[in-house]
């Protein structure tokens, strides 16, 4: 008796604690999970926001690499002499090369020539989102490390608040109470995504809080230069030499990788200080069937391979940093493993918004009022998705230069206002029925804008039209079967639905 | 071929494991067997990059099955609604002050004392070499493990008394590390 009541104690902390991490971090939690899961394809959603560029092809060879070096540098000769150039080469996904430099980024087609500036800034917009929240860059990641941090302390509680978690392992009450639909949909997709989601957030954390570790060793070891410290990992840059010389021959830099790499796939061409005598090349290559982002070798100035830096095969620390972003964004086994953290993105947004719904609900059983958190939930479920929506027919009708973060956040902020005054004006499916039109409307005004293009580019207006035709029904099954005391009568509660505050 | 193999295996095994449930646990038993014995082939033969693509393809195998019994759970009747029974609100200050002591416990104090044993686990494989990938990798590596423990740890204890311990314990024995090294 006494060891089952301290089990049972032990049991309530552990969910008084999940309860509390949740509440302080759900709602960036929320943000997180969803940009999260759009990203995994953000070349797709590139392609999408910048549909009629003429593209490269899946392969880009050495000496169209070697001319858009010049017709790039020729075409920035009236801006500031950059210091760094990349050329991104096409991959299935996008099959477009990019040339970027510290100016400007630029398409290059087949052949090297310039096509068009590349502005594919709600995407980029997207990427910011998830990966600092849009905060200047270093603070931005280490906050969304520390929830990272906070998400995987989640996981952990939220198995041991579960005591029957054997017994539940597969049910999923979708036509119960709604109460415990929520909850059952919010356990078993918290279980069974567990491992994939502890590595997935803990990889984010690593990502996210390396700065704090690399600047306390650089502030103990390298007089505060943080470059050092990451040069442990990635490899270090030459001496600088500013004495002009001849562009980098990168097209014998590449044609060495395939000869001596061949099982390797470039996928990065980078040039430091590019014509100056201290100038050299790195190819990032990807491995196949292996987590690292990839191995850099190294060139001088005319091609000479110099030696790589270890990734692949160096220190075991060297390997496991570099196979922590493939890791995280899911992009190491082609199309069905980005299928499954999609997946496993939505399930953290479900996970996290049925959480916080549980807790309201259960705050109003309790007799206090919960009517503004309902309402302000609802819009961050809701008005988040609807947001990233709204921003992305500003960038379709505005073009690439809107403020979109401004945006974004402010439209947010003017939602949960509205949300504090007149909660019962935003209601969660009613901010659902417009989300799911939005999507209608965005997927079908896609097509017909760039009817002419890639079929490729189409398949998310399918997925578009698909997500925001399911929202709309529903949306209507709700408003149509949630009676007066707040109770559904909906036959079926998905995930999206059981979180109705 | 034998990744598609151990994968289908996988599959395999999420369904021996879903009929082994609520009954048959022998069944069960060579569900999770299997399943082990998939990763471990995967993760022999392909190393972390095998062992990621099959916790991946077992996670989602598994949650096949789940919104399978979602889609089929049979009707029925909403639970009798509890009453809204009036409860004493909690002194506000006394609770928001014990709400940021947590917060504080856990967050900022926590975090230090991660920091502090990741930096001290750095310097102490390093010793007197330069820095390296190992050192460098394995403090970013400690720092969000330890303060995601730590955040467990707090949070299935009573109260902000109790929940100083665990930071400070960590950090004891970072200083023990740092004294050592």
């Amino acid at each position: 008796m006494t060891g089952a009541t301290t089990d049972m104690g032990f049991v309530r902390r552990a969910l008084s604690g999940h309860a509390a991490i949740g509440l302080l971090a759900g709602a960036l939690i929320y943000l997180i999970a969803i940009t999260g899961a759009m990203i995994v394809v953000h070349d797709r959603w590139q392609r999408w926001e910048q549909p009629g560029v003429t593209e490269t092809g899946d392969h880009l060879s050495p000496t169209a690499a070697q001319a858009s070096l010049e017709r790039v540098l020729a075409r920035e000769g009236d801006l500031p002499r950059t210091e760094h150039l990349y050329i991104r080469m096409p991959t299935e996904d996008l099959p477009r090369a990019v040339v970027t430099t510290d100016n400007k980024a630029w398409y290059i087609d087949g052949e090297g020539e310039v096509v068009e500036r590349e502005a594919h800034t709600w995407t980029e917009f997207v990427m910011a989102l998830h990966i600092n929240l849009t905060l200047p860059i270093v603070w931005g990641m280490i906050l969304v490390g520390a929830l990272g941090v906070a998400l995987a302390a989640l996981l952990v509680t939220g198995v041991l608040a579960h005591p029957r978690i054997v017994r539940d392992a597969f049910r999923l009450r979708t036509r119960h109470d709604p109460q415990l639909a929520r909850a059952d949909w919010h356990n078993r997709l918290g279980v069974w995504t567990f491992a994939p989601m502890l590595a997935i957030t803990l990889t984010g954390a690593f990502i996210g809080l390396s700065y704090v570790g690399a600047g306390l060793l650089a502030q103990v070891y390298e007089g505060g230069d943080i470059e050092p410290v990451y040069a442990t990992i990635f490899g270090n840059e030459p001496e600088h030499d500013p004495t002009p010389a001849p562009l980098p021959d990168i097209a014998r830099a590449m044609a060495t990788v395939s000869e001596r790499f061949p099982q390797t796939v470039p996928t990065y061409v980078v040039v430091h200080d590019p014509m100056t005598r201290g100038q050299f090349v790195q190819i990032i290559a990807e491995h196949p069937r292996r987590l690292i982002y990839g191995e850099t070798y190294r060139f001088d100035g005319a091609g000479e391979y110099l030696g790589k830096v270890g990734t692949s095969d160096g220190e075991f620390g060297r390997q496991a940093a570099a196979s922590t972003y493939r890791l995280h964004f899911g992009d190491f086994a082609g199309l069905p493993v980005e299928l499954a953290y999609i997946g496993f993105g939505f399930a953290l947004a479900g996970i996290t918004a049925t959480g916080t719904t549980l807790w309201l609900r259960k705050r109003a059983r309790k007799g206090y009022p919960t009517e503004r958190f309902d309402a302000m939930w609802a819009m961050v479920v809701w008005g988040i998705p609807l947001m990233l929506v709204v921003t992305a027919w500003l960038r379709f009708t505005g073009g690439p230069d809107v403020p979109l973060v401004s945006t974004f956040w402010g439209g947010l902020a003017l939602g949960l206002a509205g949300s504090a005054l007149r909660p019962s004006v935003m209601r969660a499916s009613r901010l659902m029925m417009v989300l799911g039109i939005a999507l209608v409307v965005t997927a079908i005004a896609h097509f017909i804008g760039f009817a002419d293009t890639d079929p490729a580019v189409h398949a998310l207006d399918a997925v578009l039209l698909l997500g925001g035709a399911l929202l709309v029904q529903l949306a209507r099954r709700s408003s149509s079967t949630v009676d007066g005391t707040g109770h559904s009568r909906r036959r079926l509660a998905g995930p999206s639905s059981a979180a109705f505050p | 071929m034998a990744v598609m193999m151990a994968i289908t295996a996988l599959a395999l095994a999420v369904v021996l494991i879903r009929l082994g449930w609520g009954g048959r646990e022998g069944l069960s038993g060579v569900g999770w067997a299997v399943a082990t014995l998939s990763l471990t082939w995967l993760t022999w033969s392909d190393g972390a990059w095998g062992l990621a693509t099959g916790l991946t393809a077992g996670a989602i195998f598994a949650l096949v099955l789940v919104l399978y019994a979602g889609a089929i759970s049979p009707r029925s009747g909403a639970r009798r609604a509890a009453a809204n029974v009036p409860v004493r609100l909690s002194n506000r200050a006394e609770g928001f002050g014990r709400r940021t002591l947590v917060f504080l416990l856990v967050v900022p104090l926590s975090f230090a004392a991660a920091q502090w044993l990741a930096f001290a686990i750095a310097i102490a494989m390093k010793a007197n070499a330069p820095l390296d990938a190992n050192s460098v990798s394995t403090m970013m590596f400690v720092q969000p493990s330890v303060w995601a423990i730590l955040m467990v740890w707090q949070m299935v204890l009573a109260g902000p008394r109790e929940m100083l311990a665990p930071p400070v314990i960590v950090a004891g024995i970072a200083t023990l590390i740092w004294v050592a090294a």
